[in-house]
């Protein structure tokens, strides 16, 4: 194909696809109407919902958007946030404020409260999401905390005799637009590179990481949107109950909303949905029995977490591909791609008297290497000699105590991992580090990259360039898994996978960043004899193919040999040895610290 | 005989992980089971130690200790490892070395051999089984004071096989314990597989280095696909053609 036939057969494929997605979209739209409709209809002739049950799916609604929206940070992301009261209360606030103190429009109102509780999760994310685990649930606590007692303390708000009299402008119809929307906007951002970055996140904090995903700043995105949604339903809770006070937005209203989403399933917002409906209606159902309700209702909690421990849901979504509804991505088609460019023969890494010093041992010591374009070089030595520590030093996962590195005549002695590996660096880990709950397909997806990638809003609206690309992303990504010989198991968990395919995964994953170095550590470990004459010729294909610089640690001398055109031998963090394979076979000190007598 | 596996089968859902596979192993032998990846090894290392649930056939033990601490009567008792949870099986003197050593990285490496002597009282020989432990492997006795997970890969292998040789099993089952060791190491493995056989323990290992196996091992077993394809003397599979093709690399 000409390239200009490449970039018409490109422009009908995206207007096909852009065609089907508003058909996808006007049958969502088309369903939630339908679905409102039905609701009302239902009320009017008091089929099923009177007044009362109405009034109870409001609540539903919010719990709904408050639910969603801490799945997102929680389940999705992995962040344990225990304060989403607190963003709650500054929606709810700031909504109220606007439109009884000001006599704002309701709509304005609802949108100012979730900016301010974003802006509030902007303040809070920057410092704590730094954090994690059980010091991040913690610092959110004291976030919560903290918003109460500052409104408490605020007389232009009623402090702690609250705020009376607020419009009730709360209707079935705000909470139920304003409750899709979110599931909706919530959803499109979890199916995009963004989505799939957070869960990266969550998986494998380290592995995302490195492969180019900035964690800090994609926690804070996620941390900032759900605390936007969380602000909103703030405004519309405020707006339906017309009096609020401080002690409504405690720390047990952020325990509700957790109840809903580990209930719903962590990471699902169907279950989400379906919780926010089981434990609003639950103690609703069970007022006959008066006293004893919250004990049957809790009673039916932990009966429900015993049963279904990962929540009604997992992590599985209702989707439209169970409905035959499919969005399907064309099948890839076969041919070539142009993937890597070779600019002559320069140093492409360069280290110079790099140390790394543990405590008071000196786990590297004065290490110096240039790696020229297209070597491909082996790093052999005990265990224990500090190898491992050269890649995460070359990587950013440690910062040489000395020394500097350089990648391409740049300094990134102190750059984050994931800027390096944007910069072309990519690595395998040497106990396997994979995104191991989600599928093959997700893990090289979450690695690739575009020139120009998409922005955030056109995810969220699955607009502009989010189809054509996602749709060159998944191609590419299947190509990946055809030559690494996984593309009959590209829906399989990667953790199911048999040790061999994880490691050619890993593998597969580190190419689709599109790196110019490639990392390998100790990707021989636990093949058998052919396995490793697979990965051999695998590697010497692959450096071929993409015109990479490949550096390796391994233990099999047998690859090693083979495969090396140089090898380094680090003992004790000291580089022994330096030469062909020939000459390290040869070496007396080698002999004496590594290969033992009478090998190879 | 000390473990007879008879026709057992394991599913993973839908995958059927072992087909019916029947081995045993003797007091004192070293077994070891070879195969590529895959083929179910580890499965069965697991179903013995009874992480795993099998979905058919049957197990038999005769524990030389009835249960506690170490009965010196000698009298065998014969359980089925499939019906009791895997610390009860510790108890019985089977112990697993796990595949990826699985060592816990915040705990010193002290803590970590205490661990694996969790269920003893003996105090004073656990003493001994400490320094014996020390003396397999001297690099421990220099850190026995640091994290875990500070230790080069090699070591924290070493610190997985004396973890699981603290508890004093009848039955060690070892899972790839030269995987990602150096040359040198992986023969100084090897040695200390002999030398803890020759203090009494069987052993069934499992390894990809099928060469080093063989050598060190009495008999062993070839697994491929969930079922075992060979079985014999480790000196006679080792001149199998077939054998020398699949897993030696036909040196």
């Amino acid at each position: 194909m000409t390239k200009e036939e490449t970039t018409d057969a490109k422009r009908t494929m995206a207007m096909a696809i852009d065609r089907k997605s508003l058909a996808r979209a006007a049958v969502i739209l088309g369903g939630l109407a339908a679905g409102y409709f039905l609701v009302v209809a239902l009320h009017r002739a008091e089929i099923l919902i009177n007044d009362y049950y109405l009034q109870i799916l409001i609540w539903v609604g919010i719990n709904v958007i408050m639910g969603v929206s801490l799945n997102l940070i929680n389940g999705f992301t992995g962040q344990f946030s225990l304060g989403h009261a607190g963003f709650m209360a500054i929606g709810a606030y700031v909504a109220a404020s606007m439109t009884k103190l000001m006599g704002m429009p309701f709509a304005l109102a609802l949108l100012a409260g979730g900016i301010a509780a974003a802006a509030g999760g902007l303040v809070v994310g920057i410092p704590t999401l730094r954090l994690a685990g059980d010091y991040l649930a913690i610092a959110t606590l004291g976030f919560g905390e903290i918003i109460r007692v500052i409104i408490l303390n605020l007389d232009v708000v009623g402090g702690p005799r609250g705020l009376p009299g607020i419009p009730a402008h709360t209707t079935f119809l705000w909470v139920y637009a304003i409750a899709a929307a979110t599931v909706v906007v919530v959803r499109n951002l979890i199916w995009s590179r963004q989505g799939r970055a957070l869960v990266a996140i969550r998986e494998d904090e380290t592995a995302a990481e490195t492969m180019g995903v900035d964690t800090t700043r994609n926690k804070i995105m996620a941390f900032v949107v759900g605390a936007f949604f969380a602000g909103v339903a703030g405004g519309l809770y405020a707006h339906k109950i017309t009096f609020i006070d401080p002690s409504q937005f405690d720390f047990m209203k952020s325990v509700e909303a957790l109840v809903i989403i580990v209930l719903g399933g962590l990471g699902s917002i169907t279950g989400t949905v379906m919780a926010a409906f089981v434990v609003t209606f639950l103690p609703e159902v069970l007022r006959a029995f008066a006293d004893y309700r919250m004990i049957i209702y809790s009673l039916m909690l932990i009966l429900m977490m015993l049963y279904r421990p990962r929540g009604l849901m997992g992590t599985a979504e209702f989707s439209f591909r169970q409905l035959g509804l499919a969005d399907r991505r064309p099948v890839p088609d076969k041919g070539g791609q142009a993937v890597g460019r070779s600019d002559g023969p320069p140093p492409v890494l360069e280290t110079r008297r790099v140390c790394m010093d543990f405590g008071g041992l000196r786990a590297v010591s004065d290490f110096n290497m240039t790696l020229r374009q297209g070597e491909l070089v082996g790093l052999i030595g005990p265990n224990g000699a500090g190898k491992t520590t050269v890649f995460n030093m070359l990587t950013g996962l440690a910062e040489a105590t000395s020394g500097r590195v350089y990648f391409m005549g740049e300094d990134i002695t102190k750059r984050r991992p994931s800027e390096i590996n944007d910069m072309g660096v990519a690595r395998t880990f040497q106990n396997i580090r994979l995104f191991s709950n989600l599928s093959v397909l997700d893990n090289v997806r979450i690695a690739f990259r575009g020139e120009r990638p998409y922005s955030m809003a056109e995810a969220l609206l699955r607009a502009g360039r989010y189809s054509p690309q996602e749709d060159q992303i998944y191609r590419k990504s299947m190509e990946f898994l055809r030559l690494f010989g996984l593309e009959d198991r590209a829906s399989e968990i990667a953790s199911k996978l048999p040790y061999g395919a994880q490691r050619r995964l890993e593998m597969a994953r580190a190419l689709a960043t599109r790196p110019k170095l490639l990392l390998l550590d100790e990707p021989a470990a636990g093949m058998n004899p052919q396995e490793t004459q697979e990965l051999l010729e695998l590697i010497r294909w692959i450096h071929e193919r993409f015109d990479l610089t490949v550096l390796l640690i391994e233990h099999d001398m047998n690859l090693v040999m083979k495969l090396c055109q140089r090898i380094i031998v680090l003992d004790y963090g000291l580089t022994i040895a330096d030469g062909s394979p020939a000459e390290i076979v040869k070496n007396r000190r080698v002999i004496e610290a590594y290969l033992g007598e009478e090998a190879v | 005989m000390l473990l007879d596996v008879q026709n057992l089968h394991v599913h993973y859902g839908a995958i059927h992980a072992l087909k019916g596979i029947s081995f045993n192993v003797d007091r004192g032998e070293i077994v070891t089971l070879i195969g590529a990846n895959g083929a179910g090894k580890s499965t069965v290392l697991r179903t013995i130690s009874g992480l795993i649930r099998p979905t058919d056939g049957s197990m038999s033990y005769w524990a030389p200790r009835a249960g506690g601490s170490a009965d010196a009567s000698g009298a065998a008792r014969q359980v089925n490892p499939c019906s009791l949870p895997a610390h009860k099986l510790v108890d019985l003197g089977i112990s697993q070395v796990p595949e990826g050593r699985r060592i816990f990285p915040n705990l010193t490496v002290m803590d970590n051999l205490e661990l694996g002597a969790y269920l003893r009282r003996d105090k004073a020989e656990m003493k001994r089984d400490f320094e014996m432990v020390f003396e397999l492997f001297p690099r421990l006795k220099e850190r026995r004071a640091q994290a875990a997970g500070t230790l080069s890969g090699g070591e924290q292998q070493m610190l997985a096989m004396g973890r699981g040789l603290m508890s004093r099993p009848d039955l060690l089952l070892l899972d790839e314990p030269s995987m990602g060791l150096a040359p040198l190491l992986v023969k100084e493995i090897f040695q200390v597989i002999v030398r803890i056989n020759q203090s009494g323990t069987a052993i069934l290992l499992v390894e990809q280095n099928a060469s080093m196996a063989l050598a060190v091992a009495q008999r062993a077993y070839v697994l491929e696909t969930g079922s075992i394809a060979l079985e014999g003397s480790a000196a006679e599979l080792a001149k199998d053609p077939r054998v020398q093709a699949a897993y030696l690399g036909s040196a």
